[in-house]
């Protein structure tokens, strides 16, 4: 009985077998009905599958996360990196160019009055030795740079080189208390002494006083002898206020300067230079007005309804 | 086998491959892919006689076939379960009651998963079909191993349940 099973069960393997192999066959030689059967086979898994991508695809890429989760953290270490680079790039980039641009500005200034210059980068604020305002620049006597030169922005007056090395220079700024420069008025041609009062405001006292001086008025530099430490024709600031007390013998007023000295980049010292006095032409143009528009509203009454 | 018996294979195993290529096809798995399908297949084999591991490799290895991403001739599968299942027959006196021994039967799942993976390799190779690099077969190999002995403990004891609970009317008889 059991020989009997046991070569039923062969018959049926072998049989099993060679239905196999006959598939194979029929395969190989190209039956369209394999291949529609596995076609057949994919339309019915489809919604199956779709449905299990519905509801399963989450927990599958939760599965992937996990796996990945070492390779997620180094990426985002990388990120993290590359982003932060990009920002301090940027914030490079955004100051080379306002440095352009005070740049541009101080050799326009500069060129309009055919002064020859050194361009510098102001590398600090502050005092080196004591409370003094200055600004340390990042040339010195290798370019040139010597004591009492005229320092300017592309706006106006800085300051004056109060000492130098081979490689830096100390400029001391006008806002220093300890700073004095003769101005002439532009219009009136009036003669003054401007002072620092170590903020950004300046007190002007006129020379003469018959000498008139008035809100808005443009204050220029008066050279110095061999134009050290002061190059003649060098906007220094606007009127403000004037002080009109009895008690002064000469007039004085406040005044703000051209020059932002707290936003310097680059500034420029004035080695030489071509003209003697440039007078009037450095005066910075006052900003064009943008016409406001107006709006005429036309109002009929109405009449009164009883 | 009975007809009640084939038909009940059927469904367990339509439900499987259906199970398998919907959900498990959807995990990313470490390593490689689990193949629920084969583990399942080779738990139901467990305790059958001859002729039940014949037929439920042949059913098995045809729903296999009909899987719609494969490239290979229809009847490969069955061909390498039916091979797999001879041996499954050879050694089923020494294996012995899986149920009452949970590592001998992960073993015999992973050898078994194992096995007919590899078979079906070198006779898809022979029919000139192109085969994989060597380091994503073991890759897929070990992952389907790891997998297979790992979820072992949870699937096992449930399909020897379910056979023994389908069936126990026909055993009784």
């Amino acid at each position: 009985m059991a020989t009997r099973g046991n070569s039923r069960t062969r018959l049926l393997l072998v049989s099993l077998l060679v239905t196999s192999l006959f598939f194979i066959t029929l395969d190989l030689r190209g039956l369209s009905v394999m291949a529609s059967a596995r076609s057949i086979a994919g339309s019915v898994l489809k919604p199956f599958q779709s449905t299990g991508s519905f509801i399963f695809s989450p927990i599958g890429n939760f599965f992937g996360d996990i796996r990945n989760i070492g390779q997620a953290n180094e990426k985002l270490a990388v990120l993290t990196g590359e982003n932060r680079d990009l920002k301090e790039e940027l914030a490079e980039f955004k100051g080379i160019t306002g440095e352009l641009k005070q740049l541009k500005s101080v050799l326009d200034l500069a060129g309009q009055a055919r002064f020859r210059v050194v361009a510098a980068k102001v590398l600090a604020y502050g005092a080196s030795t004591n409370f003094d305002q200055t600004i340390t620049l990042d040339v010195g006597r290798a370019s040139g740079i010597t004591r009492d030169m005229t320092v300017i922005s592309g706006k106006g007056l800085v300051g004056v080189i109060k000492s130098t090395t081979v490689n830096s220079s100390i400029v001391q700024l006008m806002s220093d208390p300890g700073f004095r420069v003769g101005v002439r008025i532009a219009e009136s041609q009036s003669m003054g002494i401007l002072s620092g009062k170590g903020s950004n405001y300046f007190d002007l006292e006129l020379l003469d006083a018959r000498d008139n001086i008035k809100q808005g008025d443009v204050l220029l530099s008066r050279g110095s002898d061999g134009n050290k430490p002061f190059v003649p024709g060098i906007p220094v600031g606007i009127v403000l206020s004037v002080n009109n007390s009895i008690g002064q013998l000469t007039k004085s007023a406040e005044v703000r300067p051209f020059t932002e000295l707290s936003a310097l980049g680059v500034v420029a010292i004035i080695t030489s230079t071509r003209v003697n006095d440039p007078r009037d032409s450095l005066i910075p143009k006052a900003p064009i007005a943008s016409p406001t528009p107006t709006v005429t509203v036309f109002v009929t009454p109405t009449p009164e309804q009883n | 086998m009975s007809s009640t018996k084939t038909a009940i294979t059927i469904s367990f195993f339509i439900s499987i491959f259906l199970l398998q290529e919907s959900l498990i096809n959807q995990i990313d798995f470490f390593l490689g892919g689990f193949s629920l399908y084969l583990a399942l297949l080779f738990s139901w084999m467990v305790n059958e006689e001859r002729s039940g591991i014949f037929l439920s490799a042949f059913i098995g290895g045809l729903l296999l076939d009909f899987t719609p991403t494969l490239d290979t001739p229809v009847g490969l599968w069955t061909f390498t379960l039916l091979l797999i299942a001879y041996a499954i027959s050879r050694f089923q006196d020494e294996l012995g009651d899986l149920a009452s021994k949970p590592i001998t039967a992960a073993m015999y799942l992973v050898a078994a998963t194992s096995l007919s993976a590899s078979l079906y390799l070198v006779i898809s190779g022979i029919l000139g079909n192109d085969i994989p690099p060597v380091t994503i077969v073991l890759r897929e190999l070990i992952g389907n191993s790891l997998w297979t002995l790992l979820f072992s403990p949870i699937y096992f004891p449930l399909v020897y349940r379910l056979k023994e609970r389908l069936f126990s009317e026909q055993v009784r008889l």
